[in-house]
Parts: structure tokens; sequence; C-alpha cells
């Protein structure tokens, strides 16, 4: 892993800095360098949220092309699509989050139909309807956080991703934990 | 334990904020003072955490202004002090900064201004380097989350040396920014200073100014010289025909973007620490043989301004490329540095060109489910609708803001911290409508009181609403005079100025207090206000108390439902109530969505056909 641009993005409330934030710690725990930025303040919310994680020999804070897009949510996906190459993988909560303004018609399905056209890869995973399952919406963040410690792009982190989880206070709420173990066998919806 | 207080040579990773604590600490800070304000509130708030332990005093100040001069109070005493503030906080506290260059110090005394291209909390992207060229003050730049810390050290000592106050300019990118971070050593804080009476030195009066002004500008020229060596400007391949001169986190995106090109060897490269006053020798010496140069700065071009004036002063011919290449707005991006770079390198930028985006709704960001503040928009439209008067809202700076979006649009203009009140004063005597200002607890504490008492003593007719959620929320829950927790490291309790108080103080005869979550009362008594106004023609005031939700959540309380058979699709919680907690369901019936709902149970009152009901448990409560 010698530089990696990941963008985790979704909607405020949803846990995407957490997310990020767990991943960077994780990364820096196996002595990675590694670059974290967010924005705070009005941004958070219930707007969208974008947090740019670099991971190698890097120097500036944001970048254009991403390695791994994060998408906590379809619509918030879409929107960030100008980081998306056919260099990148997209891992996706299948979760549409309608905004207050209800003109919008696009379909899930016609989201995910322009990811994989447009991306390397585009892997869809069933992490809200688990969390729901679980108990809490809310950590549908850790099921996506457990369903990337077991993906390949992360093999040789993958000790350190469940170190951080399991010493951060979120792993003292039991949905989340469940979130994060059945996060790690998750498979990905085939399009 | 903090992670500020790790020992030497642990290797952190750090908010570029916390770096900033960090290396303050190092430095042996004793007096650290700030109003909150994104990017810049976590420096305090990480001081404050360890204020107690080390000894140090660290407050949350009324404003910037007064933050400023009691931090510049400690400094010429003799304790190293640091003040922490957004870019619009420096013009609050823009006039004691101009004279305390003047005055000058005697410990070290930091000045750090957040600012926020891109304006992602802010309502300007103003760049306050100028501050620097305007006050005679240096102006201090990191570019990544490790200089930050070693930076704010040294500038102490830099401070200290010309017994100068210095300016650190942070941007949201590297503010908000986490990186890895190798610890120096701490150094043990002095709290307790002296005054030593010189009334020539630190009283103002025209006579000794005009001496301090002489002083200044000679110990300005000693400054631009002694910038030459120092030891945080860099520099590479001086000898090139190119070059690139990078300040702050501008020199970040400056160095990947060569690496992208494969260039590093073929350029010279110039980082600049010190952005302003340029130091004038060692930069001629660095670019003495390029033909090109590129400045790469984050906001106004005001390197490439210092620049040119010495290049025209010292007849070099070489072309200077700037923000003619670079955006004149927002943040700067990798691809464009890349873009500009190729430009002058001619070469081809092989840059992949993202997806166009699709057409994407917006997603504001919303007031959060059981927010007190929409309840009290609510009520205010109704109450509006039904006394058929014309408004003019006149709004101001929180996350009360929102309310300018739909449904309540009750943001006519906003433009700075208390400005709801200031002009609402003009509005009032010059408009047939009624005036009516809305403002945060704590931006009324911070610049809203002396608009206030303008108003009373020129009997403007204006309505203030107060909107009181026990702390400053925007920037994540710092207290102000009128919470419960204390704004200083040195209490344990607060101290509370309460706000009907300083309104009743000011002299306004009418106010009024009222929950924002009892609707009924508080249409009724926003009437009953503007009756008064009409009558009357003088200020009332209506302070509408309610703990922010996210502030002090709401104790397991039921949540409420929708009784399917007597909702009647009208609309009104999810259209004109717009609680995002309420979805509009495809046959237009409204349904509670239990995930987002926190139980205020507002709506419960809101609905005309109480199709909204808080189910009973089984059991009399």
């Amino acid at each position: 892993m010698n530089k990696l641009n990941i963008l985790v993005v979704g909607v405020g409330g949803q846990g995407v800095v957490t997310l990020a934030r767990l991943l960077s710690e994780a990364c820096y725990e196996c002595g990675l360098n590694v670059l974290m930025s967010e924005t705070r303040g009005l941004s958070q919310r219930g707007g969208s949220v974008k947090v740019f994680l670099r991971i190698g020999r890097v120097y500036a804070p944001t970048f254009n092309n991403a390695d791994l897009l994060i998408g906590l949510e379809l619509l918030e996906t879409l929107r960030n699509i100008s980081y998306v190459s056919d260099k990148t993988v997209i891992v996706v909560n299948n979760k549409l989050l309608s905004p207050g303004n209800m003109a919008y018609t696009t379909s899930r399905k016609k989201i995910i139909e322009i990811l994989k056209l447009r991306a390397k890869k585009l892997e869809v995973i069933n992490a809200e309807e688990l969390a729901l399952k679980l108990g809490n919406v809310k950590s549908e963040n850790m099921v996506m956080l457990g369903y990337i410690s077991s993906h390949s792009m992360f093999e040789r982190i993958r000790h350190c991703i469940e170190n951080v989880f399991y010493k951060s206070k979120y792993s003292k709420i039991r949905e989340n934990v469940k979130a994060f173990e059945q996060g790690k066998k998750l498979k990905p919806i085939l399009y | 334990m903090s992670k500020l207080l790790l020992p030497e040579k642990s290797r952190v990773l750090l908010l570029g904020n916390e770096a900033i604590a960090r290396g303050a600490l190092e430095a042996g800070v004793g007096f650290a003072s700030a109003y909150p304000g994104t990017p810049s509130s976590e420096i305090i708030e990480e001081l404050m955490k360890v204020a107690a332990k080390l000894g140090i005093y660290v407050e949350w100040s009324v404003n910037e202004k007064v933050a400023f001069e009691a931090a510049y109070a400690a400094a010429i005493c003799g304790v190293r002090s640091l003040v922490a503030m957004k870019h619009v906080g420096l013009n609050v506290a823009s006039d004691p900064l101009m004279t305390s260059a003047y005055l000058g110090t005697k410990a070290g005394f930091i000045i750090v201004s957040a600012d926020d291209p891109n304006m992602y909390s802010s309502q300007n992207e103003q760049d306050n380097r100028w501050y620097g060229l305007h006050a005679y003050i240096p102006v201090f730049e990191p570019s990544n989350v490790q200089e930050a810390k070693d930076m704010t050290k040294i500038i102490f000592d830099f401070s200290e040396k010309f017994e100068h106050p210095v300016i650190l300019r942070s941007v949201t990118r590297l503010s908000h920014a986490s990186g890895v971070v190798i610890y120096g050593k701490l150094r043990k804080p002095n709290n307790k200073g002296v005054f030593v009476r010189n009334p020539s030195r630190w009283v103002a009066i025209p006579e000794y100014s005009r001496e301090l002004k002489k002083l200044l500008v000679r110990k300005w020229d000693r400054i631009v010289d002694e910038l030459s060596s120092f030891n945080l400007n860099k520099s590479w391949n001086e000898r090139s025909e190119i070059a690139v001169v990078a300040s702050g986190i501008g020199f970040s995106y400056a160095i990947e973007a060569l690496e992208i090109l494969k260039a590093r060897e073929k350029v010279a490269l110039v980082k600049l620490a010190s952005s302003v006053p340029i130091p004038r020798k060692w930069i001629l010496n660095k670019v003495s043989n390029a033909r090109k140069i590129l400045v790469v700065e984050e906001g106004d071009g005001v390197v490439e301004f210092q620049l040119k004036n010495i290049l025209q002063d010292e007849k070099v011919e070489a072309r200077v490329y700037g923000k003619n290449l670079l955006p004149r707005y927002g943040e700067l991006q990798l691809s464009i540095v890349v873009k500009a770079l190729a430009k002058i390198l001619n070469k081809e930028a092989h840059i992949v060109h993202g997806n166009l985006v699709p057409q994407v709704p917006r997603r504001n960001p919303t007031l959060c489910p059981g927010c007190p503040y929409r309840p009290l928009y609510y009520a205010l439209k109704i109450a509006i609708r039904k006394s058929k008067v014309k408004v003019v809202y006149s709004g101001d700076i929180g996350c009360y803001t929102l309310g300018v979006y739909e449904p309540f649009k009750v943001h006519d203009i906003v433009l700075d911290m208390g400005s709801s009140i200031g002009l609402a004063n003009g509005f009032a005597h010059v408009l047939e409508e009624k005036v009516i200002a809305i403002i945060g607890d704590s931006t009324f504490y911070h610049a809203g009181i002396p608009a206030l008492i303008n108003a009373v003593c020129n009997r403007a007719p204006i309505l203030t609403i107060i909107l009181d959620n026990e702390t400053t929320a925007m920037t994540g829950f710092q207290p102000h005079p009128g919470s419960d927790k204390p704004m200083s490291s040195k209490h344990a309790y607060p101290r509370k100025v309460p706000l009907e108080n300083v309104v009743k103080g000011i002299g306004v005869d009418y106010v009024y207090i009222v929950d924002p979550y009892d609707v009924g009362e508080t249409v009724r008594i926003i009437e009953e206000a503007l009756k008064i106004i009409s009558k009357r023609k003088e200020p009332v005031v209506i302070i509408a108390r309610r703990p922010c939700i996210l502030y002090k959540p709401i104790a397991a309380r039921t949540k409420p439902a929708v009784l399917d058979v007597k909702c009647n699709r009208c609309g009104i919680c999810y259209n004109m109530f717009a609680c995002p907690a309420i979805t509009k369901l495809p046959s237009s019936k409204a349904r509670i969505r239990e995930d987002l709902c926190v139980g205020c149970n507002v709506c419960v009152d809101i609905c005309p056909l109480n199709a909204i009901i808080t189910p009973l448990e089984g059991k009399w409560q």
C-alpha cells in the first residue's frame, strides 16, 4: 500500500467522521503515515459530509481521485462521483435517504447502475438492513467498518482495525460489536 | 491522561488544532483564551482539559475582543499567552490588534487566526494575512500538522525576542486535518506575572503613540532581516530558472504537485513559513536565477503581492504567476495546482478527469429533530400570520441561521455576529414593516448587548427574540455567560449572568420568557409583543428558553406515533413543521421515524386533528 486515497461520504449524523477516524487510527497503529481532513460546524447538521483520508507518502490534505470511495448513503455517493474513475473501488451502504425536498425521483437501481458503470468495482452492502435487524440503525457505520476490515484491500491492517475498534468507546455498545462482527461476514449484493 | 500530556518523542495522531495546543504547552504557555468559532475551537477546548493539571489559566471569553485583551494583558505581565479565534473573530478583535503592535509585548503572545477558505462554516472567506501587513504584525503559516506544533513553539520565542505580537494563521484543511506528530519536551508554565509601570510604553495617547510608531517601523525592518534566518523557511534547487514559492498549506499542495509531474529536480522550491513580511534578502537569493515564478498560497495573493513589490524594487525581471493561474476564491486543489505548474513548465498535465456530476439535489443542513428553534420558528410564522403584519427578519449567526431555508425562511439578512439587532436599529427607523431581530444566546452576549442598549435609548421599535439554548451549540457546546458550566479552568461552578437580568438592566420594560416547546403560549406572547411595539414604539424582548437537544438530550421519553385512521394528509407536520423525524408516506399520510425521533412530542401539539399521539405504555404515568 504505497499511497491510497480514501473518500468517506454520507449524511451528517450517520457517523461518517467516526468511521473515517477509526480507519485512520488503525492505519496509524499499523505504522502507516496518515493524513485525514474533515469539516465541522454548520456542515454537520444533517447535511452532506465528506472526509478525505490519505495513506502513505502524501502531503496535500485533499485529492481529486479516490482509490476507494466508502459511501454510507447512495445519493451522497452519487454526489461525489467526480472523485471516481475506472481505478476506483466503491463500497456503498444500500441506503437511500431523500433530502427534504421531494423533487428527486431517481431510484436506488438507477444510482447503482451509474456507480457500477463508472467505477472499477462496485460493492453494495446491506449495512442498514443488518443494523436495523440488530436493533439500532446507528450502528450501520460499524457494519461498514467490519466489512472493510475483511476486505482484501486491507488485509495487512486487518488486525489493527480490529484492535482500534475494540479499544474505542464504540465497542462498549452491544449493537456495535454485533454490527462490526457480522459486517465482516457480509457479502456484497450482486448486480 | 490527555494525549496532549504524553512525554517527549511520543508519536501521536493529532488534529491540527490539538497540535497547536501541544506546541503552546511545549512553549510553556500560561494563559489562553478564545471565543469559540469553527475551525478554531478545539485549541482552547484541548487546553481547557489539561489546564488544572498544569496550573495554567484557560478561559472562554465573551467575545474575541475581550479574549484578545485578556491574553495580551497576561503577556505584557510576562506570562506566555495565546488567543485563538476564527478569521472573522479577528475583525471583532481588530481594535486591540492594531495598537498592540505599537505597544508590543513582554512575554510571547500568539494570536491564532483559523481561516475558513471555501466557507464550510463561515459568512466569508477573508484572508487574515492582510491583517499582518495592515497592523505590522508578522504572520506565520504552518504547512502540515507536525509543523503546526513546531511552529507554535518556535514563534513564542520569536515574539518574545522582538517583544512583539505574532499571528499564527491556520486554515480549515490544517486545523481540521489529522496527522502524525512527534512530540518535543513540555516546558514548565509560568502563570504569574509582574506589571512594570511605564506610561510612555503602555499608554497609547497621541504624544506617546507618535514615538511608538517610529519605533514600530524600525522594529518591522529588523523583523524583516531576522526572518531571513528563520529556520522553518526552506528551499531546494535555488539555481533553477523556474521557481515555486509556496506558503502554508499551499506548500503541501505544491510539493505533491511537483512529485506528480516528476519535476522536483527541475524547479526551485521555496517554502515560506513566514508569509508576512517576506524575508527580503532571503527570497531574492532563492529566486535570483528564476525567469518564471509560481506563487502557491491559500486565500488571496498576499505573498504574490509582496513578492512582486520586492522584485520591482530590485529590478528583477521574472514573470510572477499566482492568482492568474490559481483560484481567487475557494480552496486550493491538487489538480488545479498540477495544472498551473504544468503550464509554467510547458508540460502536459496528465490529469485523470473525474466524472461529471449528475443532477443531485442539494442536501442542506437542517435543524435537528427536537431542536427548540423549530417550534419557535413555527410559532413565529403562525403569530405573524395571525397578526396580519408585514415583517423584516434581521437574522444572526448560529445553528438558527438554518431558519433561512424552507419551510420557515425567517432570515432576510445575516451580516455578522450581533448584526441582527444592530441592523434592526436602522430598519426600524426607515421601514414601514415590523422589524424582528433573531439572535442566539451566545451571540447576544458576544455583540448584541451594545446594539440593544442603542435600541432602548433611541426608542427603536424592534422585537428581539433571543434564542436561549444554554450553550454555544454550533461550535460544539462551549459555555457562555448564561450556561450552567464554568467559562474558565479556575472554577468548578459557573457565575451566571442571566439573559433576563441583562435585558432588564439595559432598560427594556417588556421582557417575556417562554418555552418554545409550548407552541400555543409562544404564539400568544409573540402576538402580544407585536401589539405592545405598535402601541409604545419601543423595543420588546422575548427570551425563548429550552436547552439544545444535543447538549441536553431528553431522558428516555415515549416517542409519539401517527394514528393512521385520523391522519388526513394535511402535511402540516412534515411540510410546515418539517421535523426530519416525520416522513411523508406514499399515501401522503405522516409517519414518525423512530430512528430519528428524540421524543420531544411537540408534533403531538401541532397536529390539528390530534392524529399524532403519545401512546401510554399500559400504565398511568
